[in-house]
C-alpha cells in the first residue's frame, strides 16, 4: 500500500471525531486510556487517543515514580517488534509535515546524525526535567502540534477565545510560525530535531527486531540513499533516524539496503547481521 | 545485537504495561485533559 493512502488512512482512525471541530469540545471516552505511539495532540477535537509526551509529563509531574510504566512499556513494545513504522506510516504530526514540504521551494538537506542532542535536549529538559521542576507540562507548552491540530481548530470554531488568551499562546505561534517555514525548506524538521517519541525510539532501536540494514559488501556509498530520505537519515552510515519509509530500498544500485518489519523483509541484502 | 535481549527487552516492555495497568495508569491517562489542554492549546 502506497504510504501516502496509510497516513491518511491513519490520520481518520486515530481523529475520527470530525464532528467535534464543530462543536468545539474534546471526545473523553475510553479510547483515551490508549496511547497512540504517534504524536497526535490529546486536546485535538477529533483525537480518539492519548499522547504519549502528555501522559509522560503527567506522571513525571505528579506520580511518586516520576514514570509512567504504561506508557514507556508500550512505546517500547511498539519500538522491539515494528521500529519506528508509526512514525514513517502512522504518525499525523509526520503526514502534516509530509504535505508542507511539498509546497514548491529551495529544500535544504542536513545529516541528521547531527541531530541526536537537539533531540535529547527537547527530552530531557523539556519532557522531564522541568515538567518535574515546576509541575507544568512544558513540552506541551512549546508543540506545535498542539497549535495546529489543537489551537487553531479551536480558534476557527468560536473566534472570540482569542479575547482570553495568555502571553504563551502568542509565544506557541511564533514557534509554530517557525516550525511552518522550516517545514517547507527541510523534510520533517520536527521529526529530526524535536520529537521526544522519535528520540525515545531510537533509544531503543538497539533492541528492536525490525529495522534497516546495509550490506556492507554491495554498498558503494553513492549517498542515493541519503538524498531521498525524508528525514535526512544516511542509512549506509547509521540507522539512526531511519523512520522504514522504504524510499531508499527503491533508489539503492547496488540493493544493499533491507528493511525488516518483524516477520516481513524489503528489500534485497540478507539479513542476519541486524 | 544478540536476539535474546531482544526477547528480554520484549518481556519487560509487558511487564511494564502490565505494572502501569495495575498502578491504574490508563485511568490517569484518560483524566490528564486539564493538566495538558491549557498547554496545548495555549489558552
Amino acid at each position: 500500500m502506497k504510504r501516502i493512502i496509510m497516513q491518511i488512512l491513519s490520520f481518520f482512525t486515530i481523529n475520527p471525531h470530525l464532528k467535534n471541530y464543530l462543536v468545539p469540545e474534546l471526545y473523553q471516552g475510553s479510547l483515551k486510556k490508549i496511547c497512540i505511539p504517534s504524536l497526535n495532540c490529546w486536546s485535538c477535537p477529533a483525537a480518539s487517543f492519548s499522547c504519549p509526551i502528555g501522559a509522560i509529563q503527567n506522571f513525571v509531574s505528579y506520580s511518586k515514580y516520576l514514570l509512567s510504566f504504561y506508557t514507556i512499556g508500550t512505546l517500547a513494545i511498539v519500538m522491539s517488534l515494528t521500529g519506528r513504522f508509526f512514525c514513517g506510516f502512522v504518525c499525523p504530526f509526520g503526514f502534516l509535515q509530509d504535505i508542507i514540504h511539498k509546497i514548491p521551494a529551495k529544500k535544504v538537506k542536513i545529516d541528521t546524525n547531527k541531530s541526536k542532542f537537539s533531540q535529547y535536549f527537547f527530552l530531557i529538559i523539556f519532557v522531564f526535567f522541568l515538567p518535574w521542576l515546576t509541575g507544568e507540562p512544558w513540552f506541551s507548552k512549546i508543540c506545535p502540534s498542539g497549535f495546529f491540530l489543537a489551537s487553531i481548530p479551536f480558534i476557527i470554531a468560536d473566534i472570540s477565545i482569542l479575547n482570553n488568551v495568555s502571553y504563551f499562546f502568542y509565544i506557541k505561534t511564533v514557534i509554530a510560525t517557525i516550525f511552518f517555514y522550516s517545514a517547507i525548506k527541510i523534510s520533517r524538521p520536527f521529526c529530526q530535531y524535536v520529537c521526544p517519541i522519535g528520540t525515545i525510539f531510537e533509544t531503543f532501536r538497539p533492541f528492536s527486531f525490525s529495522g534497516i540494514k546495509v550490506d556492507k559488501d554491495k554498498c558503494i556509498k553513492c549517498k542515493k540513499c541519503f538524498r531521498v530520505c525524508i528525514m535526512d537519515a544516511s542509512p549506509y552510515k547509521s540507522p539512526y533516524n531511519c523512520i522504514q519509509c522504504g524510499k531508499c530500498i527503491k533508489e539503492c544500485p547496488t540493493k544493499a539496503l533491507t528493511i525488516k518489519y518483524l516477520f516481513y523483509s524489503y528489500g534485497d541484502a540478507s539479513y542476519e547481521k541486524l | 545485537m544478540k536476539s535474546y535481549k531482544k526477547v528480554i527487552f520484549l518481556i519487560f516492555s509487558v511487564i511494564f504495561i502490565l505494572f502501569g495497568i495495575y498502578l491504574n495508569e490508563p485511568f490517569t491517562i484518560k483524566q490528564i485533559g486539564s493538566f495538558l489542554c491549557h498547554g496545548c492549546l495555549g489558552f
